[in-house]
């Protein structure tokens, strides 16, 4: 098999979990350059109705899922994964973390006016949001949304979002702050 | 559209100020919040007695809106720079908020839609999981390390049990009895104590000053600490 676009396809497919464009590009020896631009490609390609899957990425990670379309479909086949009743506030806190993550529990108690170090831990149990070291400073972490969340909003990255955009210019001012 | 959210504990003070404004369908200024500052005020009672672990950051949003109020009232009221700074923060923090909430009704309507991306159960390539029998592993050694952790748990035991538990109302009221004596001299109060009993009683000392229910003078280091009770 020559075709980079099959190559990285099978790697996807048999991965199934979030695979990093370095760990593709090893595994089928080919430069990373090459591996992003077949992937928009296969992007492309998923996109037509014709298919039932499609490639989800969130931080460096590429994974391929079932569009949402098909998702009464599939949840036939699959009856473990529904969404459980979120409370209010957990709901403002991941939609929070969804626009604005990577971000800091203080700049999210700013936001919110209320302390947040429940609702985030509880969030994290459930797997919708994971936190990371603050590149900067050591000491804090920074949350935000996990590939699964991704998953679970139907749609391929956290960037379509709606005006996603306009809430990242946002975020300068609370950074500033 | 006035909704209360009261049974999750949800609405924080932010949520809560922007709800009363919009309610009432004001602009965010600060004429507008010193008129509900009562209304606000009000819903204090609601949260120490629904959810108390938020008051903290409600008094936070309170004590700026009693500002803003007192300064609507005394217009000569002279503020900091540092409260002028509060004011102009609450009002910014209050537009992000607002600006936010659009934000989350965008997210809402993503998550309730509920169309999921399935993923195949990943496979644990290369990571099966598999049994290796330690040699080192047999009844004889699962059994010396049991009796192991059983001495380890009587030696903590016994060393829990030296300590005896100490009331220290007692001694608060032994020291106020002696006072009631005209004892005003704490050595005094110390005489034939041991040194255990003796910080105790200074800690209780402390405990009565604190409390307001006694003077105390110490005219320099180390000089005797006079007693006397306040009437």
């Amino acid at each position: 098999m020559n075709n980079i676009h099959a190559k990285i396809e099978a790697v996807l497919f048999v991965a199934s979990s979030p695979i990093s464009i370095s760990k593709i590009a090893s595994i089928i020896a080919e430069e990373e350059e090459m591996v992003k631009d077949a992937i928009i490609t296969l992007k492309e390609k998923y996109n037509s109705p014709s298919s039932g899957i499609h490639i989800i990425e969130h931080e460096n990670g590429l994974q391929l899922a079932t569009k949402p379309e098909a998702s009464l479909i599939v949840a036939q086949l699959v009856k473990t994964e529904t969404h459980e009743n979120l409370t209010p506030a957990t709901l403002e806190t991941l939609s929070l973390v969804a626009y604005l993550g990577p971000i800091a529990k203080s700049s999210l108690e700013y936001i919110r006016g209320v302390n947040s170090s429940f609702t985030l831990r509880n969030l994290m149990i459930r797997g919708l949001i994971e936190r990371i070291s603050h590149p900067k400073k050591p000491n804090t972490y920074l949350y935000r949304p996990t590939s699964d969340l991704i998953r679970h909003l139907g749609i391929t990255s956290k960037e379509d979002l709606p005006d996603f955009a306009k809430y990242q210019e946002l975020k300068k001012n609370i950074e500033n702050e | 559209m006035p909704y209360e959210i009261e049974a999750s504990g949800f609405a924080g003070p932010l949520y809560k100020l922007l709800e009363l404004i919009e309610e009432k369908k004001y602009e965010i200024t600060e004429i507008n919040l010193a008129k509900i500052t009562g209304d606000f005020l009000e819903y204090l009672k609601v949260v120490e007695d629904k959810e108390p672990r938020f008051l903290a950051d409600f008094i936070v949003v309170a004590a700026k809106l009693i500002l803003i109020k007192s300064k609507s009232l005394v217009p000569d009221l002279i503020l900091t720079p540092e409260e002028e700074e509060g004011i102009k923060d609450l009002q910014n923090r209050l537009n992000l908020y607002k600006s936010l909430k659009i934000a989350e009704e965008n997210f809402i309507a993503l998550w309730s839609t509920n169309k999921i991306s399935f993923t195949k159960n990943p496979l644990l390539i290369g990571l099966n999981p598999v049994f290796i029998a330690f040699s080192e592993i047999n009844c004889d050694s699962l059994l010396a390390s049991l009796a192991k952790t059983q001495s380890s748990i009587v030696a903590l035991k016994t060393q829990y049990e030296k300590y005896e538990a100490i009331n220290f109302e007692d001694y608060v009221s032994e020291l106020i009895t002696r006072i009631n004596q005209n004892i005003s001299r704490f050595d005094c109060v110390t005489e034939n104590k041991n040194k255990k009993e003796v910080i105790i009683l200074f800690l209780a000392l402390l405990h009565l000053l604190k409390d307001n229910k006694i003077f105390v003078d110490q005219k320099s280091a180390f000089s005797e600490i006079m007693i006397t009770t306040k009437q």
